[in-house]
């Protein structure tokens, strides 16, 4: 659906994207990931042909988009950041406008309005001038125009951005439900938001791709981790001295808690899980135990992790 | 349905939906009132070198109009667009640039034109209170109307080129208002003692002579080339300014 090649975006002063190389597939809901100013946007705004590339090619449904910009233009739904509308207009009629522009016939323009509308839930306020609505309400308005003409890929900036928990949740929901018949092309930099909708995940920094995978397996990515916590009633010395005979352990880190508990980090030698072992310790030595857990890997860390990296 | 007309359709209810083409609506109103009232004080003192229709086309309050009406139907087109960030989504569809402009462009004209059509009125008014009707003849009426239309062209061409250059509309406005002043100052050299090519020159792009001209019922061809080719320079120009968001670097 999408095939990027080497794609090199150069403003006036500053290199915005350094060569970036990717391909997503038909049906799948890619997640951009980046921190500000990584060149998500600009990405995404020649994805949907608003700029060419400086130098590189970028092929979306077949096409070039910038030689053909057109074939491209028709086949995609776009939603800039913080989602522009003219807000002396009412929804329906923007829908209306926006419909017949993307080249709806009038006869279906009605129909589909009202089947975006259901879906995106703005029925409601069809007849509301867009410039009193919350921005719960714009935004997905800007979801609605983005699919009013069913486009193979829809090219989401920044979908969540500003919105309320729940709205979130919402707009969430909609973004996966849309995976199962579309492409979705997504930035954010709202991690959660990832993890939870997309099958794949983009991280670029700097306006280039420092990782590429699902998820899960970026989460594995991260170096070392997969600590395990305890939380024991015990001497300190005992404690070391105990966990440092386990095998697979490279290091223990005890801290004392204030009420004269004591925090115990363990950890360990590649992935190795030492949730039981600590366990049975424990359990032979006879110490009080409130907590024992292993550190869960986060998309966080590894964001994290990877976007500092070369600082 | 082509992109033109939806869009175009769009512009018109823009400008209706905001208080801009009332406000404008009865200013135009005013201001033709103003001149009539002065023509026919005028005319009734005593016999004029000037006709009806030059009064009324070319005469002073009539060029204020021209002046100012096209910057404030202009200065909002594209500046806002850019402004708003709409812009981005517009031209994430399947528009062509030069169709963005040109509809934007027929939506000023129109509205312009739809400015005018009261003053149609005033003509009748004065057709049926004259005496003597040989001197409201209709070539000279269409003469004068082609003429508002032509220099409509020509001044909302220069300000949708000043609003694609911004995003700040009073910027657009301002500059609008300059460039249409000084085009029509430059034509008015011609009445300085110029001589020879030089006045040629002055002359053909004499906004005021046209004007005139066309208030006699005299039509020259030459005259709605020059208004045409021009009013075509700064749409093609507008069409580049749009466009260079595609230039490569």
């Amino acid at each position: 659906m999408i095939q990027v090649d080497q794609l090199v975006k150069r403003y006036a002063g500053m290199t915005a994207l350094h060569g970036l190389s990717f391909s997503v597939q038909k049906g799948e809901i890619v997640g951009f990931l980046g921190p500000n100013g990584a060149g998500k946007s600009t990405t995404m705004r020649i994805l949907s042909c608003y700029m060419p590339p400086t130098s590189g090619t970028a092929i979306v449904a077949g096409y070039d988009t910038y030689k053909e910009s057109l074939d491209v233009r028709k086949r995609i739904g776009y939603m800039p950041e913080n989602v522009p509308l003219y807000p002396e207009m009412r929804v329906v009629e923007y829908l209306d406008f926006r419909a017949a522009l993307k080249g709806v016939p009038r006869s279906e323009r009605r129909s589909q309005i009202e089947k975006v509308a259901e879906k995106c839930g703005v029925k409601d306020v069809l007849r509301r001038i867009i410039g009193q609505l919350s921005k719960g309400y714009r935004q997905r308005v800007g979801l609605a125009d983005t699919l009013i003409h069913d486009p193979e890929l829809i090219i989401l900036d920044e979908p969540t951005i500003g919105l309320d928990p729940n709205q979130i949740r919402q707009v969430r929901g909609l973004i996966k439900e849309l995976g199962k018949s579309h492409t979705v092309l997504l930035s954010t930099h709202i991690l959660p938001e990832v993890e939870m909708t997309c099958s794949r995940v983009i991280i670029i920094n700097r306006g280039r791709i420092v990782a590429s995978d699902t998820p899960e397996n970026l989460k594995r990515l991260r170096k070392g981790g997969g600590e395990t916590l305890l939380e024991i009633k015990a001497e300190t010395a005992a404690v070391e001295e105990e966990f440092k005979a386990l095998a697979n352990v490279t290091q223990v880190e005890v801290t004392s808690l204030p009420d004269r508990y004591l925090q115990v980090v363990l950890h360990p030698k590649g992935d190795a899980d030492l949730r039981e072992a600590a366990y049975e310790r424990v359990k032979a030595r006879g110490w009080a135990l409130r907590e024992l857990r292993r550190h869960a890997q986060s998309l966080e860390d590894v964001f994290v992790q990877i976007t500092t990296e070369d600082d | 349905m082509s992109a033109v007309w939806i869009l175009f359709r769009k512009e018109m209810m823009s400008y209706f939906y905001s208080p801009i083409a009332y406000i404008i609506g009865v200013c135009v109103l005013f201001l033709n009132g103003v001149n009539v009232t002065q023509i026919v004080k005028w005319l009734s003192q005593q016999p004029s070198d000037y006709s009806v229709f030059q009064v009324m086309f070319a005469g002073f309050f009539t060029w204020i109009v021209f002046l100012i009406v096209p910057p404030v139907l202009t200065m909002r087109l594209f500046a806002d667009e850019k402004r708003m960030g709409t812009i981005e989504s517009l031209m994430t569809t399947p528009l062509r640039d030069w169709e963005y402009v040109m509809a934007k462009f027929l939506s000023a004209l129109c509205l312009y034109m739809m400015l005018w059509l009261p003053t149609v009125n005033i003509v009748f008014v004065l057709r049926h209170f004259a005496h003597d009707t040989a001197a409201l003849e209709l070539g000279p009426l269409f003469g004068g109307y082609l003429g508002v239309l032509m220099t409509g062209m020509l001044f909302l061409s220069v300000g949708c080129m000043a609003s694609a250059c911004t995003r700040n509309q009073v910027v657009a406005a301002v500059i609008t208002f300059a460039i249409n002043t000084a085009i029509f100052f430059v034509g008015l050299l011609f009445f300085m003692d110029a001589a020879g090519k030089l006045r040629e020159v002055f002359e053909y792009v004499s906004l005021y002579g046209h004007m005139d001209e066309l208030c006699r019922g005299v039509l020259d061809w030459r005259r709605p080339f020059f208004y045409l080719t021009s009013a075509a320079f700064f749409l093609v120009m507008t069409q580049r300014i749009v466009q260079s968001r595609q230039w490569k670097s």
